[in-house]
């Protein structure tokens, strides 16, 4: 891209250019792409009729029938991983085909049996479950699966014992902001020794669930007029934890650019509560926009050189 | 990219007698799409806090559309001459954030004088964004221009038979941008913005759409007196049209010949898999628009691909106007169909032959 923004190819040799450079993939590039792809969507979408087929509860297809089928599933998937297992994609296809057929079998029981139990119990079994799994799988999506179940676990948990709904609850935000912020700091620990673990991507929504639920305490402690001191001490900590180590250990700009949004808008929003309170409203707006384009540009000057220099490098 | 990637990406275009001489200085990295995003978020935010001020500031200028149009032209004008110096991220913000607040006040002076009618009003913020996306001198603007005049159009037209085709012609635009991005490098600058405005068009529209399900119900029995399946039908063949355009596009860069093997196990693929997925309405897009990104070695589209994918079908599990079974069977279906195709390609394209 540097390269086109400077001018030094010329119009008719870009196509060339980006053919060379490996910007437009050739024929074996797609054959394994395709490959990946197909296997993929493929695995993933017989799996969801499996549990679409479930859901749907069909009287005539009886008990047994449904057991029996999805056990087969089950079954099918761990054959094949075994069978595959010296392929990376085709096991980690089938893999996560068994490890979703669990929650499938999970639910069918419930739905069978009707065991009283609350939705919460079957996603912390299926985490339980898949454990051993998620162990040999050697895989970070499948451990982001894991996390995810686990999410979904302490939330649907709050909605029953807490009775909220999504992030009106402090408790509740704390939960999933001290559960990712763990899942975090030990993925970032484990990634030194996993080299399975080493992946950027798997990081990012792990800090951006974390950003997202400390800024949000902060926000609604400042709204709802709750007391500021802790979701300000927490916030603070996090940042001040977040900042260091990615810009000095880690050097990832994304982490430090959510670290950043959520520096802007809390303390926007921490503004904003001041403001109101001791002056008009002219005067509040007119400090909050000229406070908010400071603390974007700054932000977005100061990431750009931190990307420009691991860049340079 | 690191240096030592730099030197040898200018080494093996030197070596092709793309270049010559020694590769430029390594100058002002252009921004990641997440500090654009972050930008963007700034000077929207500090729009929403201007526009408050202005409102406080002169109270019943809202009820003067003679005076907002002026007002928002000049903010929008003082915002072209911010956003001028491109490498300062303080004029770049002040003027996203006039920018916006002065489009608010221009677009809502014109909603009181014009006519109370969707097209023209829809129309009117259409051409306004799209010259706002050719003017201004900034990417994230561009981007955001893009978005909003795509969306305008939609509003515009959306009672009209039209539609049905809208989300294929949005498709097919992006497609066309995206695959071409590489053959004006002066207006770089301009194409990739506008390509990415395209894409979050399709993607949020298409999840919208899918939330309202009375859109296309209302332009089939209103104004063509079309049943629903017939409506799903023309949207899914102007979608399968964009995705065969990506396919006669990509395939000559691989040096296949479109009526060669690989030609015609693409297009039948394409036509099958739009044909299966006509009732998992964002399917065939969200994979249309991987297909794109991965042809560009773009990861940001391949995200925005698959995260609309994963979006579309889950949705589809909550759409009422088929049952599981069906849904079942159809997931089961387009599962075989996906697992059948990659055995057709191992068969008829092994790596070796695959140049037929």
């Amino acid at each position: 891209m540097r390269l086109i923004e400077a001018g030094a190819i010329k119009d008719d040799q870009l196509e060339h250019a980006a053919e060379i450079v490996g910007v437009y993939p050739d024929s074996s590039a797609w054959r394994t792409f395709m490959d990946k792809t197909l296997l993929y969507t493929g695995s993933a979408a017989i799996t969801l009729s499996l549990l679409f087929f479930i859901a749907y509860n069909w009287a005539n297809f009886g008990r047994f029938g449904k057991f029996a089928l999805v056990q087969t599933f089950m079954i099918a998937a761990i054959v094949a991983y075994v069978k595959f297992g010296n392929k990376r994609t085709h096991a980690q296809a089938t893999l996560t085909a068994a490890i979703i057929s669990i929650g499938v079998l999970l639910a069918l029981f419930g739905q069978t049996y009707q065991t009283g139990a609350d939705p919460w119990q079957l996603f912390a079994l299926w985490a339980v479950l898949m454990l051993p799994w998620a162990l040999i799988a050697n895989s970070a999506a499948i451990w982001l699966i894991w996390v995810v179940l686990l999410n979904i676990t302490f939330l649907l948990h709050q909605m029953v014992f807490a009775n909220f709904w999504w992030f009106g609850s402090a408790p509740v935000t704390f939960t999933i902001f001290a559960l990712n912020s763990f899942a975090l700091i030990a993925w970032e620990i484990l990634r030194k020794r996993c080299q399975f673990l080493d992946r950027d991507w798997a990081i990012w929504p792990l800090a951006v669930t974390t950003g997202v639920a400390i800024t949000w305490m902060v926000i609604d402690a400042a709204l709802r007029s709750r007391v500021l001191a802790t979701p300000l001490l927490w916030w603070i900590g996090w940042l001040a934890i977040i900042y260091p180590y990615y810009r000095l250990v880690r050097k990832d700009v994304f982490v430090l650019a959510v670290g950043c949004l959520s520096g802007i808008v809390g303390i926007t929003v921490i503004a904003a509560k001041g403001l109101f309170k001791s002056v008009d409203d002219i005067a509040s707006f007119l400090v909050l926009t000229v406070l908010v384009v400071i603390l974007g540009s700054v932000a977005a000057a100061w990431l750009r050189s931190v990307y420009q220099e691991l860049n340079s490098q | 990219m690191s240096s030592e990637n730099r030197n040898s990406v200018w080494s093996q275009l030197k070596a092709a007698d793309i270049v010559t001489g020694e590769p430029p200085s390594a100058g002002h990295a252009s921004s990641p799409w997440f500090v654009n995003a972050l930008t963007g978020f700034c000077g929207w935010l500090a729009a929403v806090f201007m526009l408050a001020l202005l409102l406080a500031v002169f109270q019943g200028l809202f009820r003067q559309p003679l005076a907002l149009i002026p007002l928002g032209s000049i903010t929008i004008f003082l915002a072209f001459f911010l956003l001028l110096n491109q490498n300062n991220m303080f004029t770049q913000n002040l003027g996203l954030a006039f920018s916006m607040a002065g489009q608010v006040h221009l677009i809502f002076g014109l909603t009181q004088i014009l006519p109370e009618q969707e097209f023209i009003i829809g129309i009117t913020i259409f051409a306004i964004q799209l010259l706002l996306c050719l003017v201004m001198p900034s990417y994230i603007h561009r981007v955001i221009s893009m978005f909003i005049a795509c969306l305008a159009l939609y509003f515009s037209i959306r009672q009209w038979p039209v539609v049905l085709v809208y989300f294929g012609l949005l498709l097919f635009l992006s497609a066309l941008v995206w695959l071409n991005e590489f053959k004006l490098s002066k207006q770089h600058h301009r194409i990739q913005p506008i390509g990415y405005g395209l894409v979050l068009a399709v993607i949020i529209l298409t999840a919208t759409r899918i939330f309202d399900n009375n859109t296309l119900t209302l332009a089939s029995t209103t104004s063509l007196n079309l049943p629903p399946l017939l409506a799903r039908i023309i949207t899914q063949l102007a979608i399968a049209a964009a995705a065969l355009y990506v396919a006669y596009k990509i395939l000559p860069r691989c040096e296949h010949r479109l009526s060669g093997r690989a030609g015609v196990l693409s297009f039948t693929g394409i036509v099958l898999l739009c044909a299966l997925a006509t009732f998992a309405p964002g399917v065939a897009i969200g994979a249309t628009i991987l297909f794109i990104g991965y042809a560009n070695s773009n990861r940001i589209l391949m995200t925005l691909g698959i995260l609309s994918l994963i979006f579309y079908v889950s949705h589809y599990y909550y759409q009422l106007d088929t049952t599981l079974l069906v849904k079942a069977m159809t997931m089961l279906v387009i599962g075989l169909a996906l697992l059948g195709g990659r055995y057709v390609i191992s068969v008829v394209l092994p790596q070796d032959k695959r140049h037929a």
